[in-house]
């Protein structure tokens, strides 16, 4: 039996440092004070970021992401929200039908996606702009949305909603004082994931940007050229942004007053992020 | 007693696809009463109150509330607010809050004051002994204090009726007989109406006035809990309420409300639920009725099968040549122990004879 846990917890921390050692390379590259992409680092420094944010095309790229991003949360959040209570508040054949479909953008590669929206864009002479980048990642994302906010309003007790009723609340009443605010923070951790993927989404973007570059095309577009340590920087950047917004959700719902009910989307969140 | 709070169900029906919750009943409600709905689970008694308040739709038939028909109103227009049993407290809302909540619905102008609304949350929280969790959130709560709070929340709009739905079904025993003298207490305090709905016989004998005891969709009897306990009207009734031993008899005669049987060679005088002379009946006895005496060839006699303490007495089931019997005696008998029983002249109830299904024992089973 001891043998055994032995060698589970060498492979449990063979796994650990096989995830974790790829980002600790490159965050500790992106503060290194030399040149060179290699060890030992040569004392710790900011110069890598002050580099790329003197970049005027870095810059560009990162309102272009954040910009993409938020919108793409907001449009999905909604988009999804709504599909949700449908799918859930609604059965029949027809919607359970309509809810394995909105699925699907998950299991279809996303090359072919960028392909469809490139076809369809040509047929309809669509300009690709920040719209088409913003459609592409709602396309992506919103079945994240449907998931976790249609989970929560499955295994939240109805019964709630009926003593409001029973009060002498319209349904209109129940909706904002009850259902809202008991699946808001499911919704908001949903929009949080949503604004993760779209931030670093690269191959559908790649498809329907045109001339706007994401930060994700921009890095590409570096790595063309050089490998230079300001591309550290920039993977820095890329992980912490949507970890900082995931952190921020789990904060906000573990100060929380009803822990019980809260405690099971920020779960989730953190499992889908 | 008050003069609001009457409730008249008018046939009263109600499917669910093909199958049938509510066979056409009616059933009055008296003002001020507190009225229990009882039987096993799957017997329509939680249909029946949803369609009280408003949350299910009857298929055919009324419900009149003080003589004004209010079939066809949302439950947040009749004057009557419910009690949950899983208590659906809004979880992310202070126990305060939840109380109040029914005083902040509606027109702004027709709602009562901050002050007003703060007062009688005040009056809740005393009501139901609750003045220091004001504060809390619903996750903070036992389940007691759960529930306590589910009936001041309910109460606070003054209903001329309140529904409870088996509110006390997910407490711990001790907890449930505490607030089971509670819902007494505040009964009497307020002579709201309590529509009360349980599967728990000594829940519904200890603290109602009236018992509607349900089967299968219809009432099979109406009275107050004396009633239902000595008098049964059904075999149903019989085997649900208490635990009585059943005997296969032959009717000799019967007459002035009773009936003169045989069961095995012993002939007494049982009252009688509607048999018919030279007919076979079911005759119940009482475990209190029967006595364990000395082994005696003029008696029946068995064989002591289980003996169980309950406190008070004990309980032995008997093997008897016709059929299983229950008693309650003061000493224990070991089992495999040969016994007499006895009963007096004038014991037990006989009811038209019927193949005998266990119900009795299942209804404690949920």
């Amino acid at each position: 039996m001891i043998g055994r846990s032995r060698l589970l917890g060498a492979a449990v921390i063979a796994l650990v440092v096989f995830i974790w050692l790829p980002l600790v390379v490159v965050l500790a590259f992106a503060f290194n004070g030399g040149s060179n992409l290699s060890w030992p680092l040569h004392g710790l420094s900011l110069r890598w970021f002050r580099l790329i944010f003197g970049d005027e095309a870095f810059r560009s790229g990162l309102k272009a992401s954040a910009i993409a991003a938020f919108a793409t949360a907001l449009v999905a959040g909604t988009v999804g929200t709504t599909g949700a209570f449908a799918f859930a508040r609604r059965p029949s054949r027809l919607s359970s039908a309509l809810e394995s479909g909105s699925r699907i953008p998950v299991m279809l590669p996303p090359l072919f996606i960028g392909i469809a929206l490139v076809a369809a864009m040509k047929t309809f002479a669509i300009d690709p702009s920040m719209w088409t980048i913003v459609t592409g990642h709602v396309i992506v994302t919103t079945p994240f949305v449907i998931l976790i906010v249609g989970a929560r309003l499955r295994n939240y007790d109805v019964t709630v909603e009926q003593a409001a009723r029973d009060l002498g609340a319209t349904p209109q009443t129940v909706l904002r004082r009850i259902t809202f605010p008991l699946v808001a923070p499911s919704i908001l951790g949903a929009m949080v994931v949503a604004f993760a993927i779209s931030f670093d989404e690269v191959l559908i973007t790649n498809f329907t940007s045109g001339t706007t570059q994401t930060l994700p095309l921009f890095v590409l577009s570096r790595l063309h050229r050089t490998i230079d340590p300001s591309v550290n920087a920039i993977a820095a950047i890329l992980l912490l942004v949507p970890w900082l917004a995931v952190g921020i959700t789990l904060l906000w719902q573990r100060t929380r007053p009803s822990r019980s009910s809260a405690a099971a989307p920020a779960e989730e969140l953190a499992r889908a992020a | 007693m008050s003069t609001t709070g009457a409730v008249s169900i008018r046939g009263v029906s109600k499917r669910f696809g093909p199958t049938v919750a509510l066979q056409t009943l009616d059933l009055e409600i008296p003002p001020g009463s507190f009225f229990s709905l009882l039987g096993p689970s799957g017997c329509g008694k939680t249909t029946l109150l949803k369609i009280v308040a408003g949350l299910e739709r009857p298929d055919t038939g009324t419900v009149s509330a003080d003589g004004e028909n209010i079939t066809g109103r949302p439950p947040e227009r009749r004057p009557f607010n419910m009690v949950f049993q899983s208590y659906a407290l809004f979880p992310h809302m202070t126990v305060a809050d939840n109380i109040g909540f029914g005083l902040t619905i509606g027109a702004k102008r027709e709602r009562p004051s901050v002050r007003e609304r703060r007062e009688r949350v005040v009056e809740m929280l005393r009501l139901v002994g609750l003045e220091s969790l004001s504060g809390r959130y619903p996750s903070e709560l036992s389940g007691g204090q759960a529930q306590r709070v589910a009936v001041a929340r309910a109460l606070i709009n003054r209903p001329s009726v309140l529904l409870l739905d088996e509110p006390l079904s997910a407490l711990d025993r001790n907890v449930r007989f505490a607030l089971r003298e509670e819902l007494l207490r505040i009964h009497q305090e307020l002579a709201t109406t309590f529509l009360f709905v349980t599967h728990d016989q000594d829940e519904a004998l200890s603290i109602s006035q009236l018992v509607g005891v349900m089967n299968d969709g219809r009432l099979e009897q109406v009275a107050d809990p004396q009633t239902i306990y000595r008098a049964p009207a059904t075999m149903f009734t019989a085997r649900f309420i208490g635990a009585g031993s059943f005997f296969t008899a032959d009717v000799r005669a019967c007459g002035d409300g009773r009936a003169e049987v045989d069961v095995g060679g012993r002939r007494f005088s049982a009252s009688d639920a509607g048999v018919a002379a030279g007919g076979k009946a079911q005759v119940m006895l009482r475990p209190e009725e029967l006595e364990a005496v000395p082994p005696d060839p003029a008696r029946l006699a068995g064989v002591v099968d289980t003996c169980s303490f309950f406190g008070a007495h004990f309980e032995i089931m008997v093997q008897t040549p016709l059929g299983p019997c229950r008693l309650h005696v003061r000493e224990p008998r070991a089992p495999g122990d040969t016994m007499g029983i006895r009963w007096p002249d004038r014991a037990g109830i006989a009811y038209p004879w019927e193949e005998v299904s266990p119900v009795g024992d299942e209804s404690e089973a949920e």
